[in-house]
């Protein structure tokens, strides 16, 4: 299968199967059969779904998993906005 | 001056319950009233959206949201938004609200939007049946923006989307793929008839600050760009100066 076309099946699965529901991750193909993952993810369950679920696909041998859980930091700034004109700027 | 915190795109899964809770613990202390940019839950679910109103049930200031399109996915929004208000959210889609914070009154119009494009490469409603259909519900949000706004006499005014009405803050993102993350379609009115802020969420390489085409300022509030547990705005009544 060509790349191209394996991308956007992975894609799919990632974004549809129920363990993992990330539409935003990218995905490498280095070689036939190797899907590399990356990006950022919510919590460990969805990073260890992801290789659960593309094993599924025949087309795949090997995962390489490079995604990372998020860390949300607390909030220690605010933003100072200027109220604008009533019926808008221009 | 009101004090506004918003979020979008917590993708709220059942493996969530708890973790959400204590990030707004001193919420209630920083600001006047809280903003949810959509895509709350991830899948859509009634179980996702149970959680997240235990998430936020330590919140007493007012809860204003906006569904996802993830909100759409499984359920329907109905379900999503039923549970919500249940719980004292005001969920707005293609609505209005106008509350009053101490002696001053904010109005907000929000809708989950959609997409279409920006500017030279906006998509127009020609053609196949299937591009016009594409583009109702964008040229329905950006309707009920300018009809909102037109009549909205309040201290302050707020624009709450999902979907992006500026391009500037999707910078980060593909630029293939900007016509599936706003419109400035829904810009057009913002402009015409002035807001004081517009927040939005779904991009989530974008980029936090940008302005409409007019200069009002919009906000990128997703999760992934801000990184905290909700971004947090001043909104003076004078000085228009932007300023960390």
């Amino acid at each position: 299968m060509e790349p191209v076309y394996l991308v956007t099946k992975v894609r799919q699965k990632l974004a549809t199967d129920p363990r993992v529901g990330l539409t935003d991750l990218l995905i490498h193909i280095p070689e036939a059969g190797h899907v590399v993952v990356s990006g950022f993810v919510s919590t460990a369950e969805q990073r260890d779904a992801i290789v659960a679920a593309l094993q599924e696909m025949p087309e795949i041998s090997r995962v390489s998993n490079r995604t990372q859980v998020r860390e949300v930091h607390p909030t220690h700034q605010s933003e100072i906005i200027g109220k604008g004109k009533p019926g808008g700027p221009s | 001056m009101i004090r506004i915190a918003a979020v979008g795109d917590l993708h709220l899964t059942v493996h969530g319950r708890g973790k959400m809770r204590p990030q707004f613990e001193r919420l209630n202390d920083e600001a006047d009233i809280l903003l949810l940019a959509g895509d709350l839950t991830n899948w859509g679910k009634a179980e996702e959206a149970e959680i997240l109103v235990e998430e936020l049930s330590d919140i007493t200031i007012p809860r204003v949201a906006t569904l996802g399109n993830h909100d759409y996915h499984s359920e329907g929004p109905d379900r999503v938004r039923g549970i919500l208000e249940d719980a004292g959210v005001i969920v707005l889609e293609n609505e209005s609200t106008v509350l009053t914070l101490g002696d001053e009154t904010v109005g907000i119009v929000g809708g989950k939007g959609f997409g279409g494009g920006f500017g030279t490469t906006c998509l127009s409603p020609f053609g196949e049946r299937e591009i016009r259909d594409f583009l109702k519900s964008t040229y329905a949000c950006a309707e009920a923006l300018g009809q909102a706004l037109s009549e909205m006499q309040t201290d302050y005014r707020l624009v709450l989307l999902h979907y992006s009405p500026a391009v500037e803050t999707l910078k980060g993102e593909p630029v293939a793929i900007y016509p599936f993350l706003g419109s400035s379609i829904m810009g057009e009115p913002i402009d015409e008839h002035g807001a004081d802020l517009v927040l939005h969420g779904h991009a989530h390489k974008g980029t936090e600050h940008g302005n409409t085409a007019g200069g009002i300022p919009v906000r990128n509030v997703s999760l992934p760009v801000i990184c905290e547990s909700y971004a947090l705005y001043q909104l003076e009544q004078k000085a228009r100066v932007l300023a960390h």
